[in-house]
C-alpha cells in the first residue's frame, strides 16, 4: 500500500515537474508597449517605422493606408470622411475594434500564462483574453451580443510568433481613425513576435468579403515602455464634445 | 521626452486622442488666449482648462481649453499641479467650429515665459 502510495506521488511529482517545461510558451511577450505617437497622429493606420522628420517640413498631404474596398465601401468612408469623422463611435467612447485598439496613443500590457495571453489596454480600459491551450472559439449563442467590439479570440504559437485568429466582431467600430469600414463578416488574424527585448512587432491581416475586395494587411512597431504602469482610462464621466462634433 | 515633443510638434494631426480635431474644431481659426486659470478639470477622455479672459469691454468671459487626456499630459511631463487656479498662463489653439467659447488648446505659455504642448498640433 505504502509503496503505491509513493509511486503514485512520484508519478504525480513527475507530472509536475515536467508539465510547465512541455507548455511554456516558446516567446514572453510581456511588458507594457506603445506605438509610435507622431505616426498615430499622422492619422490612418499608419506604420510607425518612418521617422520624424529631422526639421519642419511641408504639412505632408493625408495619404491613408486604405484597405482594398468595394466601391459601396469606398462611397461609404468617403461621406465619413466627408463629415469630418463626426459620426466616430469611439467618440461616444465605444471601445475602438481592431486593429484599432491596438494603434491607440496609450499603452497596453501583454501578461502571459501557459494557458493564455491577455492583452490590457489602457484606452477605454479594455482588455482581451486569447486562449493558447487548445480552445477554441466561443459558441455563438454564448455571445454576449450579437456581434463583439474587440472580436473572439483564439491563438497558438507558431515558433516565437503568437498568431490570433479573430472572428465573431460587430459591425459597429471603425477600423482606423480615418473612418475606415468592416461588416460583421470581418476576419482577422494578427502575428506578434518580440525579435529583440524592446520590439513588438505586430501584423494583422483582415478579411471581409462583405466589404473587401481582397485581404489587406497592416503592420507597425510598438516599444517597450520599462517602468511605465498602466493608468485608469475612463472614457464616458467626462465626454463633453458629441454635442459639439458638428462636422463641416 | 523631448524628442517626442519635437515630434508632435513637427506632425500634422488629423486626430486627437478620441475623436477627430476636424469634427469640432476649425484650423482656419486659430487663437490665443491671456487670462486667469478658475479652474483645472482633470480628468479623462480630455483635460479641461477653464481660462477667464477679458474681453475688449472689460467683461469677463470664461473659456473652456480643451487638451489632452490626463494619461497622454503625465507622460509628457504635467502633473496634476502644473496649472492652478490663479494662474496667470496664455493659451494657443484653435476656436470651436459651433462657436462656443471652447477651444482645442495646444500650446500653454507661463509667466515665466515657459511654454508647454497640451494637446496635439493642428493641421
Amino acid at each position: 500500500m505504502f509503496s503505491r502510495i509513493v509511486t503514485a506521488l512520484a508519478v504525480l511529482s513527475g507530472a509536475a515537474l515536467t508539465a510547465p517545461a512541455q507548455n511554456a510558451p516558446p516567446s514572453d511577450l510581456s511588458g507594457v508597449w506603445q506605438i509610435n505617437l507622431p505616426a498615430f497622429l499622422k492619422g490612418g493606420l499608419v506604420p510607425q517605422d518612418q521617422p520624424a522628420p529631422a526639421k519642419a517640413a511641408p504639412r505632408p498631404a493625408r495619404a491613408p493606408n486604405d484597405p482594398p474596398y468595394q466601391p459601396w465601401a469606398a462611397e461609404k468612408v468617403k461621406e465619413r470622411r466627408e463629415n469630418k469623422l463626426k459620426d466616430d463611435p469611439e467618440a461616444r467612447c465605444l471601445m475602438p475594434g481592431l486593429p484599432r485598439i491596438v494603434n491607440m496613443p496609450m499603452p497596453m500590457e501583454i501578461i502571459q500564462t501557459p494557458q493564455e495571453v491577455a492583452i490590457l489596454y489602457e484606452a477605454f480600459h479594455s482588455f482581451r483574453v486569447i486562449p493558447t491551450d487548445g480552445r477554441g472559439h466561443i459558441d455563438k449563442k454564448q455571445m454576449a451580443s450579437d456581434g463583439l467590439y474587440l472580436g473572439d479570440s483564439v491563438g497558438h504559437w507558431e515558433d516565437d510568433t503568437l498568431v490570433v485568429d479573430v472572428t465573431n466582431f460587430n459591425d459597429v467600430t471603425w477600423l482606423d481613425n480615418s473612418g475606415g469600414i468592416h461588416s460583421d463578416a470581418l476576419h482577422v488574424t494578427e502575428r506578434y513576435r518580440r525579435p529583440d527585448r524592446d520590439t513588438l512587432i505586430y501584423q494583422a491581416t483582415l478579411e471581409d468579403p462583405k466589404v473587401f475586395t481582397k485581404p489587406w494587411t497592416v503592420n507597425w512597431t510598438l516599444k517597450l515602455r520599462p517602468g511605465e504602469r498602466l493608468m485608469e482610462y475612463e472614457c464616458l464621466e467626462n465626454n463633453q464634445d458629441p454635442p459639439r462634433l458638428v462636422g463641416k | 521626452m523631448k524628442l517626442t515633443l519635437l515630434a508632435l510638434m513637427l506632425v500634422a494631426v488629423q486626430v486627437s486622442a478620441h475623436h477627430s480635431f476636424q469634427a469640432e474644431f476649425d484650423a482656419n481659426q486659430p487663437i490665443t488666449l491671456k487670462g486667469v486659470v478658475s479652474k483645472v478639470d482633470w480628468r479623462n477622455p480630455h483635460s479641461y482648462i477653464f481660462l477667464d479672459v477679458k474681453d475688449e469691454n472689460g467683461k469677463v468671459v470664461t473659456w473652456q481649453c480643451e487638451g489632452f487626456p490626463p494619461n497622454m499630459l503625465i507622460r509628457q511631463g504635467w502633473s496634476r499641479d502644473t496649472l492652478k487656479a490663479g494662474d496667470a498662463v496664455s493659451i494657443s489653439g484653435y476656436r470651436a467650429k459651433d462657436g462656443s467659447n471652447v477651444i482645442n488648446s495646444r500650446e500653454v505659455t507661463f509667466p515665466d515665459g515657459t511654454k508647454r504642448y497640451g494637446g496635439p498640433p493642428a493641421d
